[in-house]
Parts: C-alpha cells; structure tokens; sequence
C-alpha cells in the first residue's frame, strides 16, 4: 500500500516536471521548429541545383538539344542510335557530316542564344573515332558527359568490327561490360560508409552527447530553482527525498526522450523524402537498430549524468556556485566530442574501444561505434554492464547527497562536507 | 485532550554543530502551540523533525501516538517561513499539485483548492500564476497549500510574515477556528505579541535547548507574581523600605514594587489598605517578550 502511495507521489512529480517544460514556447520551439528549419536548411542546395540545372537547360527531367558533328560516313547516325538505344528521351540530335569552322562557329553561336544545349565533334584517323569533344554550356551535367562518351566508345568500337565480320549484336554482346562486385568471406567490423552517410552518423552521435549535456543541465537547473524558491521544504513535507529525485530525473528524462522521438521522426520523414540521403541511411546501421540503441544509451547515460548534475544541484544555492562543478562534470564529455571523429573513422582503435568501454564517455562512443562498425558483442556486453553499474551507484550517491543538499542553505559546502553528506541519517 | 506529537530528549547536529540539544515536548489537539526563540535557536531544525523531513540524531519523536512513519505525516501540514511555491505555475496547479502530493484525488485537490482559494478572497487569481500575484496573496496561497488536505497536525514557520494587518487578522480567525476544531497548531515565531495573544503553550528555545515551556498562563503567573502596581491617595513613602519589597519605583500617586521571593501581594495590599486609599492594586504579568529578553539574555549573559 505505502509503496503504491510512494509510486504514486513519483507519478505525480514526473507528471509536473514534464508538463511544465512541455508546455512553454521555448521547448516547442526546439522540438519542432528548430529540426524543420534545418530539415528545409537540408534541402536548399539540392533546390538551388534544380534550378540551376533547369536554368542551363540540362536538368534532370529535359531533353538535351544535341548536334553531332562527324566527317565519316554513317558515324554520327550510330552514335544517335546508341544513344537513343540508352535513354529514348534524353537527347534529340541533329546530324552533320560537313565540320568546319564556320560549322563550328554556328553552332557555338546557337548554343549561345540557347537554341542548343551541346554538340559532339568527333574527328576520325585510321580506325575510327580519334577524338571527340563535347561542347556544351558551361555545367550542363556530369551525367550527360558520361553518357555520350560511352556511347561514342560503343559506336566506335562496333564499326572497328563491323569489317572483321562481326555483326552489331555480336559486337555488343563482345563488349558487354562486366558486373564486378566483391563479397567478404570474413564480415568486415566496419560497414562500407559514404561521405553522406558518415555525416548522418555523425549528427546522431553529436545528438547523443548533446542530449546527455543539455538534460543533465536542466535537471540541475530544476533542483536549484526548487531549492532557491524554498519549495523543496513543502514537498519533502509529503514526500520523500528519493521520491522528489526521482521524479524529477524522470519527468526531465520524459522531455528528452519526446524530443528525440519527434526530432528522429521529422529526420526519417526527411531521409525518406531525399534519394541521396535514403541510399546513405541504408549503407550504416539504421533504422530501428540505430533508434533502439540511442535510446538505450540516452537514457543510461542520461540517469547517469543527471544524477550527478542533480546531486550538484542540490549541493550549492545558485548556478554561479555550481558553475565550477558542472565544468567538471562536462570534462569528460567535451573529451568525447574530441574523440567522435576518431570512432567514425577508426571505431576499432584501442583508444575508441577504451572509451566506448569507460562509463562517462560510452553512451557516446558505443552508440558511435555501432553505427560505423560491428563491434564484439563482449565489448558491447561489458560496456553496458559498467555502464549500469556505474548509474547504479551514481545514482544511490547523489540521492544521499541531495536529500541533506537541498535543505542546506547558506554558504557553499566544501567536497569534505559533502562527503561527509554521505554518512548522514 | 489527547497528546499529538510528543518529542523526547531529541537531539541534532549538523558538522558537529548542536542545532537542537536533548529537547523534549508535547502538544496536545486542540492546543495552539508557540515554539518561540531568536534566530538561531533550533526552531527550523526543531519543525524539520516533526514533520519528517529529517530525523533526530538520537531521542524520539512520536505522532498521533506512533513513531514517525510517512503515512502519519500525511496528517501534517506545513507553512514554512520562505514561501515555497512555484512562480511559473498558477494559484490552481500550485493547489492540484501540493494537494495530489498530500494524498488527495485530483478532483479532491481541485475542490479544495478552490474552497481555499475563495476564503482567502483570492478567487479571481485562481488562474493567475504565482509570480503575479502580491507578496500577501502569495502568502495565502501558501497557507492554502499548507491546510488542503486538511491536516490534524498544523506547523507554521512565522504565518505573519508579509501580511498586512487585515491578512494577520484573517490568519488569526482561521487559527482560532482550526483550533476549535481540535487540530493541534504548532507556531514558530520571534513575534511574541502575536505569540501571546494566540498559544496556549509555548516552548521557548535558545541554543538548541528549552529554557521555558508549558502553560502559557502558569508561565506569566510564575513570573507576574513578584511585580505590584498600585494607584493610590497618600503618602510619597508608602511601601517605601518595606521587608517583602526588593525594588521600589514611585511617580506621584502611581507606584510600581518589585516583590522578594515568597513575598505575599494579599498581605501587601492588606499593610497598604491600611495607610493609604488604594484606587488600583494590580498583579502584574510580565509580557512573553519581557520574560523572552530576561531568560534569553540571562542564558547568554
């Protein structure tokens, strides 16, 4: 019966600590506002670069106005064919077997007024193509580029067989490319990871220590308000100490995790929505594995810090005294951003293993690691399990030093006199 | 009456500093209790042990006839002397949150607190938050968390703070009516006139330890015995030199006589009657503040 009351008291601090917060501007702001702004942020440049592209008449969804120059006979008719043969809709070509300068110059010209998007000159010497340039307005497309000059190669190449007897589906299936893949006998520890695709990771793992930073604060912040507003009395006069920190570290750790499910929510909408970024997602562990374990070593870490930053928080009687202390306490995670680079390159060095192993730095740095890599499952066994001890006593700690901590007002204790906190009834 | 909280040789440091030193007490219901004494003396420590938010280095504390237990403290209510609410959050979530966390319903809490709300005459603000509203009014709040779930055991840490004197005399009719009740009022203050015209018993305490305490009547009896006004027609001389008076200060026809020890006033006013025409014979009691500066000074003396 007592314990239920006891679970029910908890219920209801948890209750206002995060209605509270949930409730003002600013976490609306941040929650939602802020990851949409970056999200169109996200989405500028490759906007921008469709209306570049559309601007120069190349974009992705045109045809692109081609002529194409070439003296030998019946050249130019098979490289429009491969060309056709590859994409229908991609090109419409005009032929001309007489190049000259004056040629040249025309069509330079119309390129210019923007009735022509490019044009192949191709010069020919003792067997087939020589050379061949690819006029165009300045960015008309990468993509465009490789295209013709595939297809000149395959035109070019067909005809040089064409008199040894070797018929035009011969020749293709002579010169058919080969599909080349590689296959690992040994699973790699470390998943094949574009630039793309490292930046993303990078981004939840900044998330992650961010996370611990930002909520660990404000449960600090949430103790000091209570104990300099002198509330703290009230309620420790129908609840108890472990019950108030509880609840507190709970309702906070509530607000953090709605607004990590909110944030993963408009990233996946956005991850979705844009090729480059779906195919990069695909290539390291995400999804639901990279979602369950954030929110494994969020809220372990976040117990972790928050309990410290609590037990700060009731130690002193202003955020100016407490200022010394949560620089410390931020040391070893400022230490873990230096090393983030490090475990997304190299997740497997002994340094990132050490620190994905030690307690302060591995909800960062494991959740880092499996992401990039497929680290040992006794590595990820042994990280947890120090990871839970150490909140364990992280934990009992900082609720005895927080049940005498708020009621002492006055001057600031020294590190004695709060180990001495420790032994008290 | 029965005995609601009883406190036994009760004894707390803080790094090795007494805050409260070998003290025991007891109130009754029914009773408005004064815990009086400077800055400093152990009140606060005292009143956190009460009410459970500490625990006695040594010696008990017994409520409602059992050992301190958090269900029994539900049956407690607490006014401390810093206004404890919060800012951000209006008169009615204040109310809903402190009276959910004091045990009762949501619906409970919301009832009550508007009651509250609207016998303070607050109930205009009842949507309003805290940071809004006058020191006074933030004080009735208070005082309405305090007394929402209707606790049988009442502490309150200087009520008068901030008040002005309607509000004090507000506070003092709900007192005064709580007490007739039968709820047990346990008033923690350095103001001994209100103390005076308010407890029934007090405890005064100095340096962590009680120097007086009991009835507050038997108490000023104990101390007005010894001292005499009389008004009178007669002789500048009268009492002058007499063998049961140890001072003697005369104005005219108005004449004040501090007694020995043991000195009977009845045979005083007898010898008096005798050679003078008395108008007034007065035994006075001393005020709870005279008999606050004599034992607090004569301790620190």
């Amino acid at each position: 019966m007592l314990e239920w009351q006891g679970a029910r008291r908890i219920g209801i601090i948890t209750r206002r600590e995060y209605l509270q917060r949930v409730r003002t501007r600013s976490f609306i702001l941040s929650t939602i506002l802020l990851p949409l702004i970056f999200a169109s942020l996200a989405w500028l440049p490759a906007i921008v670069s469709e209306q570049i592209a559309a601007e120069l008449g190349a974009g992705p969804h045109k045809t692109m106005r081609l002529a194409i120059v070439a003296s030998e006979t019946g050249l130019a008719a098979a490289v429009e064919a491969e060309l056709k043969r590859r994409d229908p809709g991609a090109f419409t070509a005009t032929l001309e077997n007489n190049p000259s300068a004056q040629l040249r110059a025309d069509l330079d010209r119309k390129i210019r007024a923007r009735t022509l998007d490019g044009y192949l000159w191709l010069e020919s010497g003792g067997s087939g193509v020589r050379s061949a340039i690819f006029a165009r307005r300045a960015s008309a497309g990468v993509a465009a580029a490789r295209q013709l000059e595939a297809a000149v190669w395959f035109a070019s190449t067909e005809r040089k067989l064409a008199p040894l007897g070797i018929g035009l589906d011969e020749a293709r299936r002579l010169i058919a490319p080969i599909s080349f893949t590689t296959a690992d006998v040994i699973a790699p520890s470390t998943l094949p990871i574009g630039e793309v695709a490292l930046a993303m990771v990078a981004v939840l793992t900044r998330r992650m220590f961010v996370s611990l930073l930002s909520y660990g604060v404000m449960v600090m912040r949430a103790v000091l308000d209570e104990k300099s507003s002198r509330i703290t009395e009230v309620l420790m006069c129908s609840t108890s100490a472990g019950e108030l920190m509880t609840g507190k570290v709970l309702g906070i750790g509530a607000i953090g995790l709605t607004q990590v499910t909110v944030w993963f929510s408009i990233a996946a909408v956005v991850v979705a929505a844009n090729p480059a970024t779906h195919a990069a997602a695909s290539s390291f562990n995400a999804g639901a594995g990279a979602i369950a374990w954030f929110i494994v070593f969020y809220l372990l870490g976040y117990l972790l810090y928050s309990s410290i930053h609590a037990a700060v928080g009731a130690s002193f009687n202003s955020t100016d005294e407490a200022q010394q202390w949560t620089f410390m306490i931020m040391l070893p995670l400022l230490a873990t951003t230096l090393m983030i680079e490090p475990a997304l390159i190299a997740p497997n060095s002994a340094l990132v293993v050490a620190g994905s192993i030690f307690p302060l730095s591995a909800p960062v740095l494991m959740y880092a690691r499996l992401l990039v890599a497929r680290p040992p499952i006794w590595q990820i066994g042994l990280s947890l399990i120090v990871l839970i001890a150490t909140v364990w006593a992280a934990l009992s700690i900082s609720a005895r030093i927080y049940r005498v901590g708020v009621l002492m007002y006055g001057k600031r204790p020294t590190l004695r006199e709060v180990v001495r906190w420790l032994r008290y009834a | 009456m029965p005995v609601t909280v009883e406190l036994e040789r009760v004894r707390k440091c803080y790094d090795g500093v007494v805050a409260v030193d070998c003290l025991s007490m007891s109130m009754s219901a029914g009773e408005i209790f004064g815990l009086l004494g400077p800055n400093g003396a152990g009140k606060t420590s005292t009143i956190r042990m009460m009410i459970g938010i500490t625990r006695p280095d040594s010696g008990t504390i017994r409520l409602f006839g059992a050992p301190l237990a958090r269900k029994s403290l539900l049956g407690a209510g607490y006014l401390p002397e810093e206004r404890g609410l919060y800012r951000r959050m209006t008169v009615r979530e204040n109310l809903l949150f402190l009276g959910e966390l004091a045990g009762l319903s949501r619906a409970r809490a919301l009832e009550r607190g508007r009651a509250w709300t609207v016998r303070m005459g607050l109930e205009r603000w009842f949507e309003r938050r805290i940071e809004e509203l006058s020191k006074g009014m933030q004080q009735k709040v208070q005082f309405a968390a305090a007394l929402i779930h209707e606790p049988e055991f009442i502490v309150m840490d200087e009520p008068f703070g901030g008040l002005d004197p309607v509000g004090a005399n507000d506070l003092k009719e709900i007192l005064l009516e709580l007490k007739a009740q039968g709820r047990t009022i346990v008033l923690s203050t350095h103001r001994m006139d209100q103390a005076e015209k308010l407890c029934d018993s007090i405890c005064l305490v100095s340096g962590g330890r009680a120097i007086v305490q009991g009835n507050l009547r038997e108490i000023k009896r104990q101390y007005g015995e010894c001292c005499i006004q009389i008004d009178y027609t007669g002789a500048d001389t009268l009492m002058a030199g007499h063998p049961m008076v140890a001072a003697r200060r005369g104005f005219g026809n108005h004449l004040e006589l501090e007694l020995k020890p043991g000195a009977d006033p009845q045979a005083l006013l007898r010898e008096a009657a005798a050679v003078a025409r008395i108008s007034r014979f007065e035994l006075m009691e001393p005020s709870l503040e005279e008999i606050f500066i004599d034992r607090v000074g004569r301790r620190d003396a």
